[in-house]
């Protein structure tokens, strides 16, 4: 279990972070009324493991990753992953945590359909300023790594529902990200694509060092996880 | 009716895009002209040379003739002929005229105003030598001195004889009228003159010796 | 994120929408094109008008006759000069020499008996007869700066500088002969014969002998340099004038001892004609320049420039709120896309770039094809209007390709569809982060 200062150690170490969240918050407001979707909830993660969020439809997982990656900042408590407080971060703060200490692999892949496959996994280097020749090398290498070193001109469109996901790892990994959010990553494929997938996840902590968190109903990936949170309705039932 | 309210849309669009007028370069441009050097030439002579009796004397007579359609384009060119011109009066008042210009041609054509006035033929032929000695200032000026056709009679012979002479002794070039049609037209109360064929002759038989030479 | 990125990630987002692209692409090129052609066709105005003024010289002439200056010689553009005053090399050298004077031509009209050629091409459709001698005077200037003397070719060429053997004809000798304007290419490289007078005095005797020499016609003009019907080289009209100032006083003509009949001077601007001119009076001669009524053209003309690049623009400003409601709407369907740019990253500013460049580019692109649309247009209706003008024998309109104008159109389009852009791209860059993870 991490401790708050192994946390705060080294925002600019490139191996996996530990994640500290103390009575975390999030609510929606509706014109019903204040909807809360985590409820003071308190849970740590060691750097470097794999860590599978699983709940039914609603009880928060997904806002958990969105909060988690940056991408929604608690209205309560606090989250310390690398050395950063997300709760105080600003827009520009939070945009550069997401550049530099995430990566995110979606259900639906979020691929840009104007791109190929090499500009898609160059994309996440774009706002890096990482020159384009050493975008291009490493966009190359790491679709050779995923097994699509022969589809890198092709459009999203042009590939299958597993190669996608594949493309959208290698994207994730591309700037070495501490920390790999993946949000029901094997929802929209076919089992043969799931195991490969799953496998490509379950080696990023061996591969990079990161920290790998996945949104998931399948009970079978929550089993090859190192540790499973369950929620209900929007509390840690069970880590 | 379609071509009237084509009309009316021409002309309105013309006041926006016309002002009052405009231009536009010609599709047809003409090479620069390469013109030769520049010549002189002089006509020195009586009533005749100087188109006495003709309705469009710049345009009929003689020597005008000559200059638009057998000098070259760059050819500068001055008539100093005279009315009632003999080879004396001549001397005196066209032959300054054509010394200052400096010359390269000289077409005379005298003689005719001397029958008329019956100038004697020694004075008519020292005259006339001073006069073409005079025009001959450089050996490279060109005199041509024509003598009287055929249609001004038998008195002209003398004077004829006097003309081919000078041009011996001178060095100029003689313009034979012997065979040339020259008509006259009487004139009331003046001395007949070369009709506008008659001029036409005349420019046809200084050409021939302009451009024989030539 | 670079320029060169967002340019390149732009584009290809416009590229993925090509109905959309096109159509918004199209507005902004109508926008664009009605503006460009209004404003050539303007433009075009102003320049005929100002050409007619200034009879083709530049705007800022001046002209400069051999009198002494009236003493009202500054109320007027064309006062009534004073006694006859000689212009010879010494007054010129002083003239070129005052502050704001760009350039000072001399010019020297002469009188010259003209023989026509007996017979006209019949292409000519010559209506009077041409066999008389024309008793006027040829103008002789300085071929070589043409473009500063107001001279204007209306068909063919002017005559080589210093050339003996060619001259250009004015529109009025066109009228002697009774050939149009529109016939007037048949009359070049006809030759004319030209005669300088001379008058020699025998006592009480006149007698003129003029100095004839052949000229080919080489091209017909419309001019304001000097009183004539002939326009030929400095050299030329010298040898006639010296000829003709050798003789007596030909009847009718006043005896001209001047060196130069008149000089044409271009000061540095409209702005200084004012100055120039009284420094010229300074020096002792009369002036005249057509200031006061250039300066009121102009300012009619601008009007009439504001009033048409108004209803241009109103045409382009459409086109940019097309754009803005064609990117707004794209807002809306690319929001999961804004949230996946967010989520590998980009920052609102990012996000912000992209959409502009996207804006800009569409801008950019429909002001490219409308300049040269609004060319076409303004061709095709100058085509018509030549025909009209061709029809009526008046002069055409010649129209060029006025880059500046065309290019200031480009950037205008642009600029306002980057203002169209604006409020969609920081719409755009506003957008939460979790629209890529969630439509919730």
């Amino acid at each position: 279990m991490a401790s708050p200062a192994d946390v705060a150690a080294d925002p600019n170490e490139r191996a996996g972070v530990a994640v500290h969240a103390t009575g975390l918050r999030f609510r929606y407001d509706t014109p019903e009324g204040e909807l809360v979707v985590l409820d003071s909830i308190d849970f740590d993660v060691d750097a470097g493991s794999v860590v599978a969020i699983t709940g039914a439809s609603g009880s928060g997982k997904t806002t958990l990753l969105s909060v988690l990656g940056g991408l929604d900042r608690p209205h309560g408590g606090s989250v310390l992953i690398a050395g950063h407080d997300l709760a105080q971060l600003d827009r520009d703060e939070m945009a550069r945590y997401r550049r530099e200490v995430v990566g995110f692999v979606f259900q639906d892949f979020g691929l840009l359909g104007q791109l190929t496959a090499l500009e898609n996994v160059e994309l996440a280097l774009t706002f890096e300023r990482v020159s384009r020749r050493q975008r291009r090398a490493r966009a190359r290498e790491l679709l050779g790594a995923v097994g699509l070193g022969d589809r890198l001109g092709h459009r999203p469109r042009a590939l299958s529902g597993g190669e996608k996901q594949r493309v959208a790892i290698a994207r994730a990994l591309a700037n070495e990200p501490r920390l790999v959010l993946a949000d029901e990553p094997t929802g929209n494929l076919d089992p043969v694509a799931t195991a490969v997938v799953l496998d490509m996840l379950l080696r990023v902590p061996v591969d990079h060092g990161s920290t790998v968190l996945i949104v998931t109903h399948d009970d079978a990936i929550a089993a090859r996880a190192d540790r499973r949170m369950h929620l209900i309705g929007g509390r840690i039932a069970s880590a | 009716m379609r071509r009237r309210r084509y009309s009316a849309l021409a002309a309105s669009l013309a006041v926006l895009l016309s002002g009052c007028s405009a231009h536009s370069r010609a599709a047809s441009v003409l090479p620069a002209t390469a013109a030769g050097p520049q010549e002189t030439v002089v006509s020195i002579g009586g009533s005749a040379t100087e188109g006495d009796g003709l309705r469009n004397r710049l345009q009929e007579a003689w020597p005008y003739l000559v200059f638009r359609n057998a000098l070259p384009i760059s050819t500068v060119f001055v008539n100093a002929a005279l009315d009632d011109a003999t080879a004396t009066h001549a001397l005196t008042l066209q032959v300054p005229v054509a010394t200052e210009l400096k010359p390269d041609l000289v077409e005379v054509w005298l003689g005719a105003d001397d029958v008329a006035a019956a100038t004697p033929i020694p004075t008519f032929t020292t005259a006339l030598t001073e006069l073409v000695t005079r025009l001959r200032v450089s050996t490279e000026t060109r005199v041509l001195v024509a003598d009287l056709p055929a249609s001004f009679g038998t008195r002209a012979a003398p004077y004829n004889t006097a003309i081919r002479s000078v041009v011996v002794t001178t060095g100029a070039e003689l313009v034979s009228l012997a065979n040339a049609s020259v008509t006259l037209a009487p004139e009331k109360g003046f001395a007949a003159q070369p009709d506008a064929a008659g001029h036409r002759a005349l420019a046809a038989a200084f050409e021939k010796v302009i451009t024989k030479s030539n | 994120m670079t320029w060169r990125d967002a340019i390149v990630l732009a584009r290809r987002s416009v590229g993925r929408r090509g109905g959309r692209a096109v159509l918004t692409v199209l507005s902004v090129a109508l926008g664009a094109a009605l503006l460009s052609s209004l404003l050539i066709a303007s433009d075009s105005a102003k320049q005929r008008v100002l050409d007619q003024v200034s009879e083709g010289g530049p705007l800022s002439g001046i002209k400069v006759d051999a009198a002494a200056p009236s003493a009202s010689a500054l109320d007027s553009d064309n006062p009534r000069p004073g006694a006859a005053r000689r212009i010879d090399d010494t007054a010129l050298r002083r003239i070129a020499g005052l502050a704001q004077v760009s350039s000072v031509l001399p010019i020297i009209a002469t009188p010259i008996i003209a023989l026509p050629p007996t017979t006209l091409p019949a292409a000519a459709h010559a209506t009077s007869k041409n066999d008389r001698p024309l008793f006027e005077a040829a103008v002789g200037i300085d071929l070589a700066h043409v473009s500063q003397l107001p001279v204007t070719v209306i068909a063919g060429r002017l005559p080589q500088p210093g050339s003996q053997t060619e001259i250009a004809v004015t529109v009025d000798f066109l009228q002697r002969l009774g050939v149009t304007n529109a016939n007037s290419k048949a009359l070049i490289g006809t030759d004319v014969m030209l005669g300088a007078p001379r008058v020699f005095k025998n006592g009480n005797e006149r007698r003129n002998r003029a100095r004839w020499t052949k000229a080919e016609i080489v091209g017909v003009v419309s001019q304001e340099a000097g009183n004539g019907l002939f326009v030929v080289s400095l050299d030329m009209a010298r040898s006639d004038r010296a000829w003709t100032a050798a003789g007596a006083p030909i009847d009718g003509i006043d005896p001209d001892p001047s060196e130069y009949s008149a000089l044409f001077v271009v000061a540095h601007g409209l702005d200084h004609v004012t100055q120039v001119r009284a420094e010229i009076n300074g020096v002792g001669y009369s002036t005249s320049a057509p200031e006061s009524l250039i300066t009121q053209v102009q300012r009619y003309v601008h009007v009439v420039e504001l009033v048409l690049a108004g209803i241009g623009s109103i045409g382009l400003t459409i086109a940019a709120l097309g754009i803005s409601n064609a990117m707004l709407a794209a807002i809306r369907e690319r929001r999961r896309e804004i949230g996946v740019l967010k989520a590998v990253g980009a920052a609102d500013r990012d996000v912000r770039r992209v959409f502009l460049v996207e804006a800009g580019t569409l801008g950019f692109t429909g002001g490219l094809l409308g300049a040269g649309l609004g060319l076409l247009v303004a061709r095709t209706l100058a085509a018509v209007v030549n025909r009209y003008l061709a029809s009526q024998d008046l002069q055409t309109v010649h129209l060029g390709v006025p880059v500046a104008l065309l290019a200031s159109v480009v950037v205008g389009a642009t600029v306002l569809a980057l203002a169209a852009g604006t409020l969609p791209a920081i719409r755009a860059a506003r957008m939460p982060a979790r629209q890529a993870i969630s439509d919730e």
